[in-house]
């Protein structure tokens, strides 16, 4: 079940009066619980079957792992563990990569291999609720976490539906104890929950889906659009991504606040970053903090060698890369994010906070602008189809921006094109009030004004804006779902 | 919690204040010549037969696509073209025809690749049950399109409440695209003669292998659907629509695992193969989809043929399931 459709809004007050009706912390976990599993059968029921075997295995784990001291035993558990989350991960998503690149190897050494191919469908959400659980064995392991005693709260702690399918990757220690306890309502947070519901809606399919017109138009056309083109929708492409996932990421939020769940904040207005490292800090919060702790840090991060440290840092970033996806290109992504990142750290490029004030100086638009072009190069790679697209992409936005007739292009295609104009100027204005608005957690905030009939203009406005400006492709599937 | 829920129940009950209020705006009042008015024409046509009916069904090309008499020509059964817009959705036509075949009958599909890979469009559906709200219940006649209604089709029908209700200029179907530019047997005979016009490439980008994935849902419907025709003595056959040399070669990937996947899958005889309704671009009116008259012809001379060989046990297709065909 997308969030962006009228299915989730009759099941959210649904779930949300039965809830709120079960007093109980056990009867609420079971409702959330059902409701999940319903939320992800909507999709396809024959997924909840794995996303069950997936959790009861770490549910068991976990529970043997709380309760043996016997090291080596203990390291066979968590192996275990990996074995188990990676396998199914591995299969789901990656069976299909090596054996098309292993045919290609071998066929390049004249063996020509006919390898058992198999139409695999990749769950929706399977990285995501795969690193939870992987996490959860992991910090009971190093003894961070106690283990669930109860069944109920980790199968809700795993299925949770606001944050199932695409996050935020939520850790045990933040999202199990909220489930332990009794929750009581709170109308500050809920309040603020649909604010957050709004403007992910708004975000999602207006902007995302608004730019995805442009973005599939040039990143689609076999015959080529020329460079100026080509940059415009990498430029598109970032914002659409941002959009998509950050909507995806604030309904979930304003979702679980309405049934008193707290889950952490995924993106920090990102594009506003005066350098890479602040970047990775505000973009895909809790995926960045994982790798940190459970892929940088156990490598050695930055208590090593100068040396090692920068190949810490490469080796996570391609590790995420691939985590994003069995291709080439986002092994690439994963290699350019990884290679900035080095340079940035040899250079000791800044590490401070954007600037607050309305208008900056033009040092700290000279970074970001930096910051987000060298985002966008690896963007390319990102949305492009091949390796053949994303350097032929590449060339074009370097090489073919210096004659006339790639500007005639770009400009052939948003005037004749209403819906790319609307794209553009969509983007402009949604950039100019996150950047006045970026000081906030939602930019819907507006603690100055108390008046309620105002907030309520705004709020309509807002909404019935998302309903007007929905381009045909709207209610497209989250980017992200495909991760 | 009182609070909270009074203020949001207040909200929402403004926003369904504004909605009702768009959706009064939206709804002009409707002229009876609407092209999706030609349905009622084609039913009753297609009820007042006597005898073994050949019924044609499809997307739009088949409305512009087939000259009914030339695909019936010494053929046992009388024509009717119930081909109309493939935006409403393959589900749409199955259900009309559950109601309407009868035993003895012979239903050729001619579903556009869009719809045998479950491509929909939402705007059509507003304006077709704008129209002609007789027809909702055949939009939403299968539990794939009750569900497609809900996780995508209602927001789009809301935004097109709300684009008619601020338009100024609300469409008006006049020229070829009215109830008055089809024969008697549905066929769309209005573009004869007029010439064809620009059409956008962009909407016809080629078909990748990935599409095949939604194929399953329709092959299913499909198959029951021809479950039902065998209980009830109907025949059942299906074809390919028209495709530009051009578009062909993009799409061969698809094409390709498309006959194939209808020939391991779909419990409905083929009377042939894509590349036999390739025509050149110059061939099509305003989309690629809708042909020209003398294309026209042309496809229905082959598929005449096709029916014939197809009958008489010469077709070069070698799928054919027992039982279906005496």
């Amino acid at each position: 079940m997308s969030f962006a459709s009228l299915t989730f809004f009759l099941f959210l007050p649904l779930v949300f009066a039965v809830y709120w009706k079960l007093r109980r912390p056990f009867a609420q976990n079971v409702l959330l619980v059902g409701a999940s599993y319903f939320f992800y059968a909507w999709w396809d029921w024959r997924f909840c079957g794995l996303l069950l075997l997936s959790s009861l295995v770490d549910y068991w784990i976990g529970g043997t792992l709380a309760k043996t001291d016997s090291k080596s035993w203990r390291k066979i558990l968590v192996l275990a563990s990996l074995i188990c989350n990676l396998g199914v991960l591995g299969f789901f998503k990656y069976f299909g990569f090596f054996v098309e690149n292993l045919q290609s190897i071998l066929s390049g050494v004249g063996w020509n291999i006919h390898p058992v191919t198999l139409s695999i469908v990749l769950p929706v959400g399977i990285s995501f609720y795969t690193f939870q659980t992987l996490s959860y064995t992991i910090d009971i392991y190093r003894r961070r976490i106690d283990a669930s005693s109860s069944l109920v709260n980790y199968l809700a702690f795993v299925s949770f539906f606001p944050q199932l399918v695409a996050g935020p990757i939520e850790r045990a220690g933040n999202l199990l104890p909220q489930f332990q306890k009794k929750r009581v309502f709170d109308e500050g947070l809920a309040t603020a929950g649909l604010r957050l519901i709004v403007w992910g809606v708004f975000k999602k399919l207006v902007v995302a889906d608004q730019l995805a017109v442009l973005v599939d138009r040039v990143y689609g056309a076999p015959e080529g659009f020329g460079g100026v083109a080509y940059g415009l929708a990498t430029v598109a492409f970032a914002f659409q991504i941002y959009c998509d996932f950050s909507a995806y990421s604030d309904i979930a939020r304003g979702t679980a606040q309405l049934f008193a769940i707290r889950l952490m904040r995924n993106f920090d207005y990102p594009y506003f970053s005066t350098s890479l490292g602040e970047f990775w800090r505000r973009w895909h919060i809790s995926l960045s903090t994982w790798f940190r702790d459970y892929v940088y840090i156990p490598l050695g991060g930055s208590r090593v060698s100068p040396v090692r440290v920068k190949f810490n840092l490469f080796l996570t970033f391609l590790i995420s890369g691939f985590w994003h996806g069995a291709a080439w290109t986002y092994l690439c992504w994963g290699a350019i994010n990884g290679i900035a990142m080095m340079v940035a750290r040899q250079g000791r490029c800044s590490n401070r906070s954007s600037s607050t004030s309305l208008f900056p100086d033009f040092m700290t638009l000279y970074r970001m602008g930096l910051t987000f072009s060298i985002v966008c190069l690896g963007w390319v790679f990102f949305r492009a189809e091949s390796l053949e697209q994303a350097l032929g992409i590449l060339y074009s936005i370097t090489c073919g921006c210096w004659n006339i007739s790639a500007w005639e292009n770009a400009w052939h295609l948003i005037y004749e094109d209403h819906s790319l104009q609307k794209a553009v100027i969509v983007l402009w204005l949604f950039t100019a009030v996150e950047w006045i608005q970026r000081a906030r957690p939602c930019p819907l905030e507006m603690p100055r004004i108390q008046y309620l009939p105002v907030r309520w203009a705004v709020y309509s406005l807002v909404l019935w804006l998302t309903v007007r400006l929905l381009p045909p492709t709207a209610g497209q599937q989250f980017i992200y779902f495909e991760f | 919690m009182k609070p909270f829920i009074i203020k949001t129940v207040a909200f929402l009950a403004l926003q369904l204040c504004f909605l009702l209020v768009i959706c009064r705006m939206g709804n002009p009042e409707i002229s009876h010549t609407s092209y999706y008015h030609a349905m009622y024409d084609k039913l009753d046509y297609l009820e007042s037969l006597q005898g073994n009916r050949l019924i044609m069904v499809g997307g739009s090309s088949v409305a512009f696509g087939v000259d009914s008499k030339k695909v019936a020509r010494n053929l046992d059964w009388k024509p009717v073209n119930f081909g109309l817009h493939a935006a409403t959705g393959l589900d749409f036509y199955l259900s009309l025809l559950r109601r309407n075949v009868r035993a003895g009958d012979l239903v050729l599909l001619l579903p556009e690749y869009e719809m045998l890979i479950g491509r929909e469009g939402a705007e059509t559906k507003f304006e077709l049950m704008q129209a002609c709200p007789q027809f909702a219940a055949d939009l939403c006649s299968s539990w794939k399109s009750r569900k497609s209604l809900l996780d995508r089709d209602a927001l789009h029908l809301l935004h097109e409440s709300m684009v008619r209700a601020f338009d100024p200029n609300p469409p008006v179907h006049h020229g070829i695209y009215s109830r008055h530019g089809f024969n008697e047997q549905g066929d769309m005979v209005a573009h004869h003669g007029v010439c064809n016009e620009q059409i956008v490439k962009s909407s016809f980008r080629a078909l990748a292998s990935e599409d095949l994935k939604q194929a399953n849902e329709t092959i299913r419907l499909l198959n029951d659907f021809a479950e039902f025709c065998r209980s009830h003595g109907v025949k059942l056959l299906i074809s390919y629509p028209p495709i530009t040399q051009s578009r062909f070669d993009g799409s061969r990937d698809f094409l390709e695992g498309l006959h194939q996947l209808l020939l391991n899958q779909l419990d409905v005889d083929i009377l042939n193969r894509p590349e036999d309704s390739i025509f050149q671009e110059g061939q099509f009116f305003d989309t690629y989809y809708h042909l020209v008259e003398e294309a026209k012809w042309k496809r229905s001379a082959r598929l005449n043929l096709a029916l014939h060989q197809y009958l008489a046990g010469t077709s070069r297709v070698a799928h054919r399931k027992p039982g279906l065909i005496e």
